[in-house]
């Protein structure tokens, strides 16, 4: 589909996917750090950009039922993290509709 | 330009149009001293005798009459001007001996010389006897006067005299304080020429006076000093006018007078001449070599081809880049190309010989536009990595511009400047020599594509996701100048170009397959061409044919547009009619699918408007009239079910068809061989399109292969529905109607709701209800009327499969068949296993 060019971020730190440094979130978009994914570390973030989202599908996390889908970087195709679409613990509700990205996954970019 | 008054009468009938101002009174009535009385003067002015001579006239001249509706004086004094104006004085005044009309007053030509010869107090006295306009500001013309007056004192260095002008003329006016600074300033130059110079002012012999002859005669009424150049500015008005309506106007050339000026549709480039398919990926970048005679397109695909114009081949692929390319840029001289390319490299290609002279590897990102110095020594890229770098032909970066993720950029063609759109929604312009920044500004919106005008003044931008529309701007101020909108432009980078000649026209690309072309100096939107499938990137104007341009789209194709050829009709296609009963065996069946429904709305439409009958070739031939509805997309060859006989259109035109009937098809279905020559109402038929692949399936396959006729039996009300009961004129087919089945009657697929079967006879019934009495004209058919019946073909493939099982021939003949064998095999086993 035509020339599209990839969202660019503007602030002093900015992460971007490991595989070809798109941009991916900024540092001030990041809600906890506590979270852990398939790689080791990851954080969760309010928004992303230069990303596609997969199919939902359900998944049993430490915290619960969720339904998640992958994301992956638009440029590169690389899976990046995933995002949630819907929480089944009332308590863990604020993750929806927010994204996790994979600290291995990633790279500061400038 | 002193023009002789030649008797009273003239001037009589200028003073009457001084007075009114205006020229309704076309009269040249004579009239006595009670005129003369009403212009300050005048009277004092006119020459020897008295307004008494002028009843020497016997009798008052009749009024002359309008030319064509407008004022004779106006007409006469404005011919008289342009007269002069072109040099013609001797005409000029045999005209205005003639006419009786005068350009001027006297006391305008006084006026006149007065300035010109610089008689500054007698042109005081006479302005006021002028009649002047009302909102004029009659200060600011004395000022102006005095002014002149003012420098030329200076110039001839009398400086006391200056002084004195300055003190009691120009002061008590009460014009700006500036104004008289720089004046008093002025008294100390050195020289005439030092005056001249810091004034601004070419001196007393140059055109000042004239030009103060302008300025004053502009606040004269217009009347008594016809503006100037009058006929000149008013056929300006008209060329003007006349080429704002002219939506088409694709010439350099300024229209003539002799005729009203209008471009014809047809010499506008509307219709697809070319389409070139050789990329294997989207294409992104078109555009035309500067001298016309060559394509350049840039693909997805990560090549670049290089097209010949005359026959519309590939010149040269251009493969090394391994990236999709971007942008595109033909050197000044045709003789280089600079690609750009998302493998974050710009590539510099010798057109001749389609090899790559330089790689420019220095941005870190992808390379997103580039641009051409006007004198082909240096280039331009620009990247979303923030830079635009400066090169030249070694490849060897000059200067780099830092900090504008650049989406597009272009060099003015006079080399005066460079201006670039960038990611966070602004316009940067620089200066290109001094490679300063002379501002940005900020636009609401992304834009992703500027182009400039040839003459360097004007840029456009398309303006994406939000905006959705062409802006027109002023290189020098950045303001808007004009809007053209009409594109959908969400996520994509769509391109625009200038075109036509004389630049009259902007294109552009758009999210919608669509080209959109406008009248540059209006905004109206002349043509949206289609033609294209999916987005339409980028478009590029021949810069010498002022009849082609091209444009590139996802569809992978390159169109190239240009005039519209010759009209091909479509109904000239070769085809060869076949007769039905050839085309059965073998033939692809024309499935046209059948739901109870057809496609015309006004069943008491369609009838067959004459059968002709050709003995020699036993073939019958139908035409069919207002069948427009479902001939918008007919083909020759195309199949339409006539009532339920599938046949072919021989020939169309836009509402009537034809087809040919064979013997055989005259045998099974009820089309007469020739209509009834005395019936009153017309043989009504049914008319169904094959079936495309995108309808719901609401009924079941019908092949249009009727099987034979029935004739209707009975008729019955059941409530508002209304029963049929059909027997058939060859009994066989009873076997392949059963109840709840389909059978279908005259290209109708009904659901059969009864069934009886007996010696020799048979019968269905079928069940119409409102709706399907609607529509088709087997509703309206009476007892004794006949149909056309095909019955569902599953029924009969399953009835030969199942006679070859049981070895039943065709035609009952025991033929020992699958069964029998079978049963042969088993029974020969189980006495072999006995014994």
């Amino acid at each position: 589909m035509g020339l599209s060019y990839n969202v660019y971020l503007n602030s002093s730190r900015i992460y971007g996917c490991k595989n070809c440094k798109t941009h991916l979130s900024n540092y001030d978009d990041i809600l906890s750090r506590n979270f852990r994914g398939q790689h080791g570390k990851a954080y969760l973030f309010n928004t992303v950009v230069n990303i596609s989202e997969a199919e939902p599908v359900e998944r049993n996390m430490t915290t619960g039922r969720h339904i998640v889908r992958d994301i992956s970087c638009r440029q590169c195709n690389e899976i990046v993290g995933w995002k949630y679409d819907k929480a089944y613990e009332a308590s863990e509700g604020y993750k929806e509709g927010k994204f996790i990205l994979e600290a291995e996954l990633l790279v500061n970019v400038r | 330009m002193r023009i002789e008054n030649n008797g009273l009468n003239s001037q009589a009938s200028v003073a009457d149009s001084g007075r009114s101002g205006t020229n309704g009174a076309s009269s040249a009535a004579v009239e006595t001293n009670g005129n003369g009385a009403g212009v300050r003067n005048g009277s004092g002015k006119l020459e020897g005798g008295s307004t008494a001579s002028s009843f020497t006239m016997l009798a008052p001249p009749t009024p002359k009459p309008s030319y064509f509706g407008h004022d004779r004086e106006e007409i006469t004094r404005i011919v008289i001007q342009s007269l002069v104006d072109l040099g013609y004085h001797k005409a000029a005044r045999v005209l205005e001996e003639e006419s009786e009309y005068t350009l001027e007053s006297p006391e305008v030509s006084e006026f006149r010389d007065a300035v010109l010869q610089g008689q500054w107090n007698k042109a005081e006295e006479l302005l006021f006897g002028l009649e002047i306009n009302k909102d004029a500001d009659v200060n600011a013309l004395l000022f102006y006067m005095r002014q002149q007056k003012f420098l030329e004192l200076l110039e001839v260095a009398d400086v006391s005299r200056a002084l004195h002008v300055l003190r009691t003329e120009l002061t008590p006016l009460n014009q700006s304080v500036e104004k008289l600074h720089s004046l008093s300033s002025l008294m100390m130059c050195i020289s005439a020429d030092d005056l001249k110079a810091r004034a601004e002012w070419d001196g007393a012999a140059g055109m000042s006076r004239q030009q103060l002859l302008s300025e004053l005669s502009k606040s004269i009424s217009a009347s008594v000093m016809i503006p100037e150049h009058r006929l000149a500015s008013l056929l300006h008005q008209v060329k003007q006018n006349q080429l704002s309506k002219c939506l088409y106007h694709n010439t350099a050339n300024s229209p003539s007078l002799y005729t009203d000026h209008h471009c014809d549709r047809n010499q506008f480039p509307l219709s697809t001449v070319e389409i070139l398919t050789d990329h294997k990926d989207e294409v992104w970048f078109v555009q035309f070599s500067n001298d016309g005679t060559r394509l350049a397109t840039g693909s997805k695909d990560f090549t670049v081809i290089v097209w010949d114009l005359e026959d519309f081949q590939p010149i040269h692929h251009l493969k090394d880049h391994t990236g999709a390319i971007t942008y595109l840029r033909w050197s000044p001289d045709d003789s280089k190309l600079l690609s750009c390319s998302q493998d974050k490299q710009a590539k510099l290609w010798d057109t001749t010989t389609g090899g790559c002279i330089r790689t420019m590897s220095a941005h870190t990102d992808w390379v997103s536009s580039c641009a051409w110095a006007p004198d082909g020594q240096t280039f331009v890229t620009g990247s979303v990595d923030k830079e635009m770098i400066l090169w030249n032909l070694y490849g060897e970066s000059i200067h780099t511009w830092t900090g504008a993720r650049v989406y597009d950029l272009v060099v003015t063609a006079d080399g005066a400047r460079l201006a670039a759109v960038c990611t966070q929604m602004k316009l940067h312009v620089f200066n290109f020599v001094t490679r300063e920044k002379e501002y940005e500004r900020d636009l609401g919106g992304v834009s992703t594509c500027i182009s400039v005008s040839k003459d360097s003044r004007y840029i456009l931008l398309n303006m994406g996701a939000g905006v959705q529309e062409l802006r027109l701007l002023n290189i020098e101020t950045g303001a808007d100048v004009r809007h053209f909108s009409g594109t959908k432009q969400e996520e994509f980078v769509v391109r625009n170009c200038f075109g036509g000649a004389d630049e009259n026209f902007v294109v552009s690309g758009s999210e919608d397959s669509n080209v959109y072309v406008w009248r540059k100096e209006n905004g109206a939107l002349v043509e949206v061409l289609p033609g294209h499938s999916g987005i339409v990137n980028c478009v590029a104007w021949n810069p010498t044919n002022p009849y082609m341009f091209a444009s590139a789209g996802d569809d992978r194709n390159v169109r190239i547009w240009s005039k519209a050829p010759q009209p091909q009709l479509k109904e000239q296609r070769e085809t060869t009619v076949q007769p039905i009963a050839k085309r059965d065996p073998g033939c692809l069946p024309e499935l046209s699918k059948q739901s109870g429904q057809l496609i015309l709305p006004f069943p008491c439409q369609l009838a067959i408007s004459s059968i002709t009958h050709s003995e020699t070739t036993q073939t019958t031939t139908l035409t069919i009239a207002g069948a427009a509805p479902i001939l918008t997309d007919a083909h020759l060859g195309d199949s339409i079910s006539v009532n339920g006989t599938c046949l072919t259109i021989t020939s169309f035109t836009r509402d009537t068809f034809t087809v040919d009937l064979s013997p055989e098809t005259l045998r099974r279905t009820t089309f007469p061989q020739s209509l009834p020559s005395s019936s009153p109402n017309p043989v009504q038929v049914n008319l169904e399109r094959a079936v495309s692949g995108d309808v719901r399936f609401g009924g079941h396959f019908v092949q249009g292969h009727v099987d034979t006729i029935a004739s209707i039996v009975d008729r019955r009300s059941d409530g508002s529905p209304v029963v049929f009961r059909f027997k058939p004129r060859d009994m066989e087919v009873m076997k392949y109607v059963v109840e709840k089945g389909y059978v279908a009657v005259d290209g109708a697929s009904l659901t059969v709701v009864a069934v009886g079967e007996g010696e020799d006879q048979g019968w269905w019934e079928v069940m119409l209800v409102d709706y399907t009495q609607e529509k088709i004209i087997t509703a309206r058919k009476q007892v004794g009327e006949n149909v056309n019946v095909e019955v569902d073909i599953t029924g009969k493939y399953i009835e030969k499969q199942v006679l070859a099982y049981l070895g039943a021939g065709d035609d009952g003949e025991g033929r020992g068949g699958l069964l029998e064998r079978v049963v042969e095999r088993v029974v020969e086993r189980k006495l072999s296993e006995r014994k």
